[in-house]
């Protein structure tokens, strides 16, 4: 051990020993020549051939020592830095291209990671596990607080077990208001120390806590605090109530939800305190908590589900709850938190967006492996005369192979770059309320060193094989590149080249689908006008309103609003438009009997007066809701194109009767109006029956948040701040939680689709790039090995336009089998992305043409570049290099 | 003369090297021209397998270098024998005479 590290460390010092031993012999061995009667150049002449090669004696000397491994490595990786530093042109394209592929790859991977295979940042994570009740198996109902008590007293199995539950939070600091954006989270008394979650300032509450006490979340202690640690020992005000703030959870805690980061932590006993309509609480049938234990040492998943659902038979026995002796209590792995993963949608998103990184950086490694090729190629005479001279074939590839690694590692650590740089620009899409944490840990890390490996395979070790197999003879005799061991390589070249085209086309035709159907859905029928209209979201019934008070509030918050001078209308809905919930309930019309199976149900909206003419949706036939129809006037409802159709075929609903609820309980209403169809909750869905009622006339016990919308004459943006202190003059502590466009609110409905279409864009046109560069180089590469060729039939008279559309014929040929393969591959492609489009198919041809027509031009930009150049040969000049 | 020159089998060139050290301490040059002699020119030691031989040799322990003054007063690096290297060798020779012996009365049978 000791002799390899001082040949290590003294290698210099060894090395002169070697040579001063050789020499010592040489010099003998000469001697004994002239002492033989020699003179003495024909003994050093004789010397020498008895010595043989000195460098390869020195080498198996190395050899021997044992530390010809590293060694070599060091000299390889020497060579390869003067290597590249000689060619800084082909280095910064080689690491750039792998830079890129990697690192989109890098970037995606931290998304999907940050999303649901990081552990939560807690103690002993694979100990946790979702505990709920199901119907059946798979449909999760969760937890009510009187099981979970049931749970908690008498498993014989967990070490511990929490609930929580989220809920719309508005914090008052120091009397202002101000609602927590991210909401706040109700946990029970154990739920941070079944965790193992420990506070960075102050402390986490316990059982022992029965005062109104707080924990801030991490992100909002920073936002909203500045993270200071005074404010613990605090008092804020949560919906009213007084409570003192204790501690602030760690960074990078988000709850057991991925994606959510809750911005306050309050123990769940309080909710009754703290919310009006709290007879959920000690509800046995409201299954309104999530539940999660950690198992106890030794015991298994199984053994638990076993232990607690004796327990839950019992507490059906003993909350006298018959309907629900089928349900079971299940346990779902915990440790990644509810991962948005989970659901469909999100996982098709990152699969594809998965392959399509992977095809980036396919068509790099292909670039690079190009690349490679074209330098061995040139570097032909090189290798041959290392050969001849005694190099084995092994330690030549190992020394390509190690100039590829070169070039990976560094193409690695610029993509970890470069993947936080796009990750960055990522977030500032993403809305703010997303909380993920994107900084790469030991498995991005791990990912990105085995995907730069994998690369070296990818894109090295053809050209370093093929670079070895050389005809030494025939390459040490003849010129410099004419040589390049014919056909065969060049068809490698060309094969690289065309499945580069290939998936390039197939991104584009991603590309494409996914922007036609953005745009589908930009341009779809709103059935309201959004520019203009400005959107304020408030919830009095955290401060305490209930019922009449609540509609007072609303009459004086509109008036407030319509003071405004440049507010042209204002009215209010309880849920929104396209954001926020739906409500569906039954309706009934006298005197019809629906058909066998037919649905009788709809979408009900609760509006304000003129709430048509504010939100700009037209009126078919009747009249828009004024402030006449108030709570003592005649109960009227407006329906939908949709719901006419329907239910009335063809003949006027104005003045027909409708119930609506269950059995009529909401009441029987007049048809006063008939408007047109408008998205409620999402885009892209289908027509849907609504019907809208006058929000004074809804039940008090019904009251509650509301949306005010009001129609601009200027930019609604910049109406705000007014907006607001108009809504605050009337009650100081106002929750006020979305103060938006409608313009944006619908924009940011389209968030996913958007983000897909961008990033699909950008990778299907980092992949042309990529691509065009490998063609380019592939044609020069053609054109350098056709000089003489290209001189002689200019000598013979072709033009310049023939060489060059001679070149351009390859090049073009080239593109059209690329193409060719890549329509194959787009239509499988479309077929697995069509559930995620929206008005066209994965076929269409849009997108296909323009990919196509794309792919093309591009194609034959990237071919022409060489083509010119090989029609400016001199043809004197390239038959003499001949 | 010359023709009587042969190849030394694989392995055997250790098993000589330890054996000419055992005598004295020696240098490269000094091993191959001590093993041309004893053999009466039979064996020759190409340097192209001396000096790896010496260097592996000498990784295991079994022989080790220092720089000594050689006979026309030069500086050369000069091999002894470890203890390991003459267990090594008394080892390695006694399986090579048995060997031999076998192959020979093998070979002279009938």
């Amino acid at each position: 051990m000791f002799y390899r590290l001082r040949a290590l460390i003294r290698r210099k010092a060894v090395e002169d020993e070697m040579d001063e031993e050789l020499r010592f012999h040489f010099e003998r061995q000469v001697e004994k020549y002239v002492q033989t009667g020699l003179d003495p150049a024909e003994a050093a002449r004789r010397a020498r051939l008895t010595f043989g090669g000195i460098e390869q004696l020195k080498e198996e000397c190395r050899d021997a020592r044992g530390v010809a491994f590293i060694d070599t490595l060091r000299q390889d990786l020497r060579y390869a830095i003067r290597g590249m530093w000689r060619s800084p042109g082909f280095t910064a394209i080689a690491v750039l291209s792998l830079a890129l592929g990697i690192g989109v790859n890098t970037a995606i991977f931290t998304l999907v990671n940050a999303m649901g295979l990081r552990p939560l940042p807690v103690l002993n994570p694979n100990d946790l596990f979702f505990i709920g009740a199901e119907s059946e198996p798979g449909n999760t109902a969760g937890f009510s607080y009187p099981l979970f008590k049931a749970v908690r007293d008498r498993n014989q199995t967990l070490a511990g077990v929490f609930v929580s539950a989220g809920g719309a939070m508005n914090v008052s600091v120091e009397g202002g208001a101000e609602l927590a954006r991210n909401g706040g989270l109700y946990v029970s008394d154990d739920y941070f120390s079944v965790l193992g979650v420990r506070a960075v300032a102050g402390r986490v509450f316990t059982s022992a806590d029965d005062q109104p006490v707080a924990v801030l979340g991490y992100d909002y202690w920073e936002r909203r605090f500045g993270r200071d640690a005074s404010v613990v020992g605090k008092s804020i005000e949560i919906n009213a109530h007084p409570f003192t703030v204790i501690g602030v959870t760690p960074r990078r805690f988000f709850g057991t939800s991925t994606g959510m980061s809750p911005d306050v932590f309050v123990p769940l006993k309080m909710y009754p305190q703290i919310n009006q309509n709290s007879e959920q609480f000690n509800s046995p049938g409201s299954w309104w908590l999530e539940g999660m234990g950690r198992l106890r040492r030794g015991v298994s998943a199984a053994q638990a589900a076993a232990d607690l659902n004796v327990v839950f038979q019992q507490h059906v026995i003993d909350a006298d709850m018959k309907g629900y002796a089928s349900w079971r209590i299940a346990l779902q792995p915990g440790g990644r938190g509810s991962t948005p993963l989970s659901k469909p949608g999100a996982s098709i998103f990152l699969a594809v967006l998965m392959a399509v990184v992977g095809s980036v950086l396919l068509i790099a490694c292909a670039n690079v492996a190009n690349l490679l090729l074209a330098r061995n190629a040139g570097r032909q005479k090189e290798i041959a005369l290392r050969l001849s001279l005694g190099s084995s074939r092994g330690r030549l590839i190992r020394q390509l192979l190690t100039e590829s690694l070169f070039l990976a590692v560094i193409g690695g650590a610029v993509a970890l770059l470069f993947a936080s740089w796009g990750l960055n620009a990522l977030r500032f899409f993403l809305p703010e309320t997303v909380a993920l944490d994107l900084t790469p840990d030991a498995r991005v890390l791990i990912f990105t060193a085995v995907v730069s490996l994998l690369t070296v395979l990818a894109f090295g070790l053809a050209p370093a094989s093929r670079a070895t197999h050389v005809d030494i003879t025939r390459s040490l005799k003849e010129g410099s590149v004419n040589c390049a061991a014919g056909p065969v390589r060049n068809r490698l070249r060309r094969a690289l080249v065309v499945s580069q085209m290939a998936l390039s086309l197939m991104l584009l035709v991603l590309a494409g689908l996914f922007t036609r159907s953005l745009q589908n859905l930009a341009h779809v029928e709103l059935g309201f006008r959004p520019e203009h209209v400005l959107v304020l979201s408030v919830d009095p019934t955290l401060i305490g309103y209930k019922g009449e008070r609540i509609t007072a509030l609303y009459k004086r918050l509109l008036e407030q609003l319509e003071a405004i001078p440049s507010v042209r209308s204002a009215s209010l809905s309880q849920t929104g438009l396209i954001a926020g919930g739906v409500w569906t309930n039954l309706i009934s019309i006298p005197g019809y009997t629906p058909g066998p199976g037919q649905n009788m149900d709809s979408s009900f909206s609760a509006v304000g007066a003129h709430f048509f003419q504010t939100t700009g949706i037209s009126i078919l036939l009747g009249r828009d809701f004024t402030s006449r129809d108030n709570e003592t006037a005649p109960k009227v409802v407006v329906i939908n194109e949709t719901f006419a159709r329907d239910l009335f075929k063809g003949e006027s609903p104005l003045g027909r009767n409708i119930g609506l609820g269950v059995e009529q309980n909401l009441g029987l209403f007049q048809i006063v109006g008939v408007v047109k169809d408008s998205k409620q909750r999402r885009l892209n869905e289908p027509p849907v029956r609504v019907v809208y009622f006058p929000f004074l006339q809804l039940p008090p016990q019904q009251m509650s948040r509301a949306m005010f919308e009001v129609r601009t004459a200027g930019d609604p943006a910049g109406m705000i701040a007014t907006a607001r202190r108009q809504l605050l003059s009337v009650e100081k502590k106002l929750p006020i939680f979305r103060e938006q466009t409608l313009t944006q609110i619908v924009a940011d409905s389209m968030i996913d689709q958007s983000i897909m279409a961008a990033l699909v864009a950008l990778f299907g046109g980092l992949a042309l790039l990529l691509a065009c560069v490998g063609l380019s180089g592939v044609t020069a590469f053609s054109v350098a090995r056709r000089t003489g060729e290209i001189g002689i039939r200019m000598a013979l008279g072709a033009q310049r336009r023939d060489v060059v559309a001679m070149v351009l014929r390859e090049a073009i040929a080239t593109v059209s089998i690329g193409a060719a393969i890549g329509l194959a591959l787009s239509l499988a492609a479309g077929r697995v992305v069509s559930a995620q489009l929206f008005g066209i198919t994965g076929t269409d041809p849009l997108a296909i043409g323009g990919a196509i027509m794309i792919l093309s031009a591009t194609g034959a930009l990237a071919g022409y570049l060489p083509a010119r150049r090989a029609s400016r040969v001199d043809p004197i000049l390239a038959l003499r290099h001949e | 003369m010359a023709n009587e020159r042969i190849d030394l089998p694989q392995g055997t060139l250790d098993l000589l090297i330890l054996r000419t050290l055992a005598l004295e301490p020696q240098h490269g040059w000094g091993i191959s021209e001590r093993i041309q002699q004893i053999s009466s020119n039979v064996l020759q030691v190409q340097q192209g397998s001396l000096y790896p031989a010496l260097h592996r040799l000498e990784r295991r322990g079994w022989i080790k270098a220092r720089w000594g003054m050689s006979e026309n007063s030069r500086r050369a690096k000069y091999y002894n024998l470890t203890r390991g290297g003459r267990k090594q060798l008394d080892s390695e020779a006694g399986a090579w005479r048995k060997l031999s012996a076998a192959v020979a009365q093998v070979l002279d049978m009938a």
